[in-house]
């Protein structure tokens, strides 16, 4: 993993070199830098980091972690957990995958909004199937 | 009864087993890995579900995983294959005790099967022989040992009770070496097999690996369905299996199936079962009882026209074996060659994408194999590809088919034992029959020396 340390020295670095972004891939992560410059200034007086998940516009799947039914709303409730468009923070049960008498929640790995739904409530999803599509 | 089937393997087998299953008419559940995605028995199942990723340990050989993946899919059976959970006794446990059925015998004849010294004394009240040596663990004492193997006579091997499949024993020639044999052996069984206890037998220098094949139902029907001869190995892994073992007489194998099917009614055995001999000077040796289909079936299958799956599953149904020993003919030769993706040289495995992948045909040529061109053969498990089988009149027409046979099939993309194969049934030694199992070592250390690449 990379350090703080390091991603400030980049920063400093791309400052120097008056550039706006830079995209490194490494074997276990990937970072994207972004410098955001005040609107209609050529310098960047206060430059900020933007670190964001490599490739996919930020955009991140969730997936079931074992085999089971996916339920999208607790057995005792209407209301599903969450609906396409809500806004979720990191940690908030988002559904349910059932095995006979167990209910593994599946939790939002981090704050953002529910893009899309990707499982049906009843299917059978298994290790790696694709849940929900966090932005 | 069960009218569904979870396959708890992968590979060749996972097909075997589905095709058993389909000509049954029974729905098909597949288990796979991340990594087995993509496999085509996977897309031929009724349902398929990821259980997990790659590691065996997180996916195949986890009995959590599959009984969890058994409660969601609706499964009613769990067909084990071999290798993976086929004979852990608690897994087989948990299946039964979750209202399931599972495809193979009780836990209590996995268990006593698993540890080989309760084996070999059940094997040894039911008449089968066994290697000389206790039929019971070693005590602590230095002194007692040394009187044990004194009286066995040298050279002996320590062997771990809990060990088996090569795995877990060590060669004593001579006295003075016996106590060190004794104390690496114990600590490395307690490690490996958690379990210390040890025992000591005879060691055979020369000795061939034959095997009976054996069929119980629930009923009390238990038959012997001939013999294999498996010598052919590397490292303790078979490389070439043939039915019947050349040169033996057909009456002491007779005997020797009478003891084993006898060995079966004791214990209340069911389902399908192997017992492995040693073969030495005209005497049969049992080393030990595998609980489970396994991977040479097919030689067996060919020279006795019976579906051994489909007999596995029938019985664990409930169903009667409709035959009697008297109506088992055996007929011809049966050939198996093993082609796994590594190096013909050094062995090595050699994972990776099959970018051409010809099969041989013809009259008594069987593949059993899940590969098709594309299939991306992945680093995380046994490097098994296919198996060729073979069946001719004779031995000899047997050997021709296979050699025609291993000269068609073309594998591109990716290595594989075929060169080895061909070696093999060209050499006068093996062509004349009945090598012990270190003449393969032996072949490949000649060639070591001759310089060979």
């Amino acid at each position: 993993m990379m350090e703080i340390a390091e991603i400030e020295q980049l920063v400093r670095w791309l400052e120097e070199a008056d550039l706006d972004s830079i995209e490194i891939d490494g074997p276990s992560h990937g970072l994207r830098l972004r410098l955001q410059r005040e609107a209609g200034s050529a310098a960047a007086d206060e430059p900020s980091a933007v670190l964001e998940p490599p490739q996919d516009d930020a955009a991140e799947i969730v997936t079931a972690r074992g085999p089971g039914q996916f339920q999208d709303r607790h057995p005792a409730r209407e209301k599903p957990f969450v609906r396409a468009g809500d806004s979720v923070r990191s940690g908030d049960i988002l559904a349910l995958v059932r095995t006979g008498p167990v209910y593994a929640p599946v939790t939002a790995p981090r704050d953002g909004r529910v893009e899309q739904i990707l499982a049906t409530a009843g299917d059978l999803v298994g290790f790696g199937s694709p849940l929900f599509r966090i932005r | 009864m069960f009218d569904n089937v979870l396959i708890a393997n992968r590979g060749e087998i996972a097909l075997r087993i589905q095709r058993a299953c389909r000509a049954l008419g029974l729905k098909t559940i597949v288990a796979h890995s991340e990594a087995d995605r993509d496999a085509r028995y996977v897309a031929l199942a009724d349902q398929a579900v990821c259980i997990g990723p790659a590691a065996a340990r997180l996916s195949y050989l986890s009995p959590a995983v599959l009984l969890l993946t058994a409660e969601a899919t609706g499964a009613q059976a769990i067909h084990p294959g071999y290798g993976f959970l086929s004979e852990n006794a608690a897994f087989a446990e948990q299946v039964e005790a979750a209202g399931l059925s599972f495809i193979g015998p009780t836990a209590a004849s996995i268990r006593i099967m698993g540890d080989k010294v309760a084996a070999k004394r059940a094997m040894r009240e039911a008449g089968v022989p066994c290697v000389p040596g206790p039929d019971s663990a070693l005590p602590d004492n230095a002194g007692e040992i040394a009187a044990i193997a004194a009286e066995i006579g040298y050279p002996v091997i320590v062997k771990a009770a809990g060990g088996g499949g090569g795995r877990g024993m060590r060669v004593v020639r001579a006295p003075g070496e016996l106590a060190e044999a004794i104390a690496v052996t114990r600590e490395e069984a307690q490690r490996a097999f958690a379990n210390p206890e040890i025992y000591i037998e005879k060691f055979l220098q020369h000795p061939r690996h034959v095997e009976i094949q054996v069929l119980c139902d629930r009923h009390g029907t238990a038959l012997w369905l001939g013999d294999r001869d498996c010598s052919l190995q590397r490292r303790n892994q078979k490389v070439v299996e043939e039915a019947p073992a050349p040169g033996i007489a057909r009456d002491l194998i007779a005997r020797i199936g009478e003891a084993c099917v006898e060995a079966c009614r004791r214990i209340g055995y069911r389902g399908v079962g192997t017992f492995e001999f040693l073969y030495e000077e005209e005497a049969f040796y049992f080393i030990e009882m595998n609980t489970r289909l396994q991977v040479e079936h097919p030689v067996t299958e060919v020279t006795s026209g019976l579906d051994l799956v489909c007999e596995q599953i029938r019985v664990a149904r409930g169903e009667r074996l409709a035959l009697t020993q008297s109506e088992i003919k055996l007929s011809g030769h049966a050939i198996e060659c093993r082609i796994n993706a590594e190096d013909p040289e050094s062995f090595s495995a050699s994972p990776g994408r099959v970018t051409r992948w010809d099969l041989p045909g013809g009259i008594g040529v069987r593949i059993d194999t899940h590969v098709v061109a594309g299939y991306v053969v992945p680093p995380h498990y046994d490097s098994l590809i296919a198996k060729l089988i073979v069946h001719g009149a004779t031995r000899e027409e047997a050997l021709i088919r296979a050699r025609i046979a291993l000269s068609e099939m073309r594998v591109e993309g990716i290595s594989t034992n075929i060169p080895l194969h061909r070696e093999i049934l060209e050499d006068a030694d093996f062509v004349a029959g009945g090598v012990d199992i270190h003449f393969l070592e032996k072949r490949l250390a000649q060639r070591r020396r001759a310089g060979r690449p």
